[in-house]
């Protein structure tokens, strides 16, 4: 990352936003994280084209926190994540 | 409590200051408090402005994850939606202090439990995640909502007001925030011995098992949302009344963390726990903020920006020291000096 953008403050944001790739992918599973990765980076690419218009500009610095919330309603365990079932 | 004291009802049995000792000491604490303003300068009643606000904020996170354990890493933005629920009400709809107080601590506890609803399937790490996302999303809202909110320009708050009654300057607005600090605290340890607080502290410790037991996992973990939110909700209204203007710089993820700290440091799961917590960060940040310029004028071979970083530097080394060498808190150690207390004599 830092080769390609160089090093600032905003590295951190950059870390925050990984989370919600390993959350979408399901955060044991390695292919999770490959498949989900260019998926939120499409998201928040395409959505901060098409949304901005209809919202606020600045709205694809939120788009993968929408997307992790959303995957926390309907898919806790990510796209390919193991279901666990707890016991006592 | 000392040794030889003997309950011979349930009402005695259940009282929480139980000899007249333990009201002498109430008596003398509450006297220091209310007299403070004779005898503290502006700075300080600021600074116990300051403190009070926290104490409220950190009591309500400290039911939701010290109670209920359900770890929030959002609540600065929650903070956030109840001092500007009770700006926008207070500055544009001219609402009274009051109205605005219980709407803000309302819409709070209402965004909280919609962020809250994750916790009903999920736990640990990714509700952390979860509240993560909600302090992002609340703060983004407000920073660009700005017919409503200012936006990034912020809004001013009038001071509040209550009939004739207006807190203006820090000593009035101490009164009121101890006043209402004192019914948080003393609520808060009423709700921790009732049915919810007993039904959240069985959640906290296993939630499949607080279900066999019959207890309503959704009821139980939305309602500690709520009450944690609401309490964030009731001191960020103070908060916008005390500094007068608000910006969403005041309520950034740092702050989140931060209130966690606090509470990791005061002790999970106790009322004083908070308290000592909030004391304990506050004087610190305080005392940085006396030394630094001390130490820029005897040690010029600082490094630029050294006494402006050691803030979260020193903040970071005492919640490290804390869970190494006190995992149980100040209130741990507060319940020791008890101990001993009760078998002075000997």
């Amino acid at each position: 990352m830092s080769s390609i953008g160089g090093i600032t403050f905003g590295l951190v944001g950059t870390g925050l936003k990984a989370f919600s790739v390993v959350i979408l992918g399901g955060l044991d599973s390695f292919l999770g994280a490959v498949v989900a990765g260019p998926i939120i980076g499409l998201a928040e690419n395409l959505g901060g084209g098409y949304l901005t218009p209809l919202t606020w500009p600045g709205v694809r610095e939120i788009i993968p926190f929408v997307i992790i919330v959303i995957v926390m309603f309907i898919r806790p365990h990510g796209l390919f994540g193991e279901r666990r079932i707890e016991r006592i | 409590m000392p040794t030889g004291i003997r309950s011979y009802n349930y009402a005695q049995d259940m009282a929480i200051f139980r000899t007249r000792a333990h009201w002498v000491w109430l008596g003398v604490l509450l006297a220091c408090l209310f007299t403070g303003p004779l005898y503290w300068g502006n700075y300080w009643l600021g600074v116990a402005n300051l403190i009070g606000i926290t104490i409220i904020a950190a009591m309500g996170l400290n039911i939701l994850t010290g109670y209920c354990g359900q770890l929030s890493i959002g609540h600065a933005g929650f903070i956030a939606v109840g001092a500007y629920t009770a700006a926008v009400l207070t500055n544009r709809f001219e609402m009274p202090f009051l109205v605005g107080l219980i709407c803000a601590g309302f819409s709070s506890g209402l965004v909280g439990m919609i962020f809250g609803i994750p916790s009903l399937r999920v736990k640990g790490f990714y509700l952390a995640i979860s509240t993560i996302a909600a302090q992002f999303i609340i703060i983004w809202v407000i920073n660009h909502w700005t017919p409503v909110t200012g936006g990034f320009n912020g809004m001013s708050v009038p001071p509040a007001q209550i009939g004739r009654l207006t807190f203006i300057s820090q000593g009035s607005q101490f009164y009121l925030i101890m006043i209402i600090v004192m019914i948080v605290v003393f609520l808060a340890k009423n709700l921790s011995r009732t049915r919810a607080g007993r039904a959240f502290v069985a959640i906290r410790d296993n939630d499949i098992a607080a279900q066999v037991m019959g207890i309503s996992l959704f009821r139980y973990k939305l309602l500690a949302f709520f009450i944690g939110c609401f309490l964030a909700g009731i001191a960020g209204s103070l908060f916008a009344h005390w500094t007068g203007f608000l910006n969403a710089e005041n309520f950034t993820m740092m702050d989140s963390i931060l209130y966690v700290g606090i509470i990791i440091i005061g002790g999970l799961g106790t009322i004083v726990g908070p308290i000592f917590g909030v004391l304990f960060i506050r004087l610190l940040q305080q005392l940085i903020t006396q030394i630094s310029p001390v130490m820029e004028g005897t040690l010029p071979n600082l490094p630029a920006g050294f006494t402006t970083g050691i803030g979260p530097m020193v903040f970071g080394i005492a919640i490290i020291l804390f869970l190494i060498f006190m995992p149980r808190g100040l209130a741990h150690r507060w319940s020791l000096v008890r101990a001993s207390y009760r078998l002075w004599p000997f």
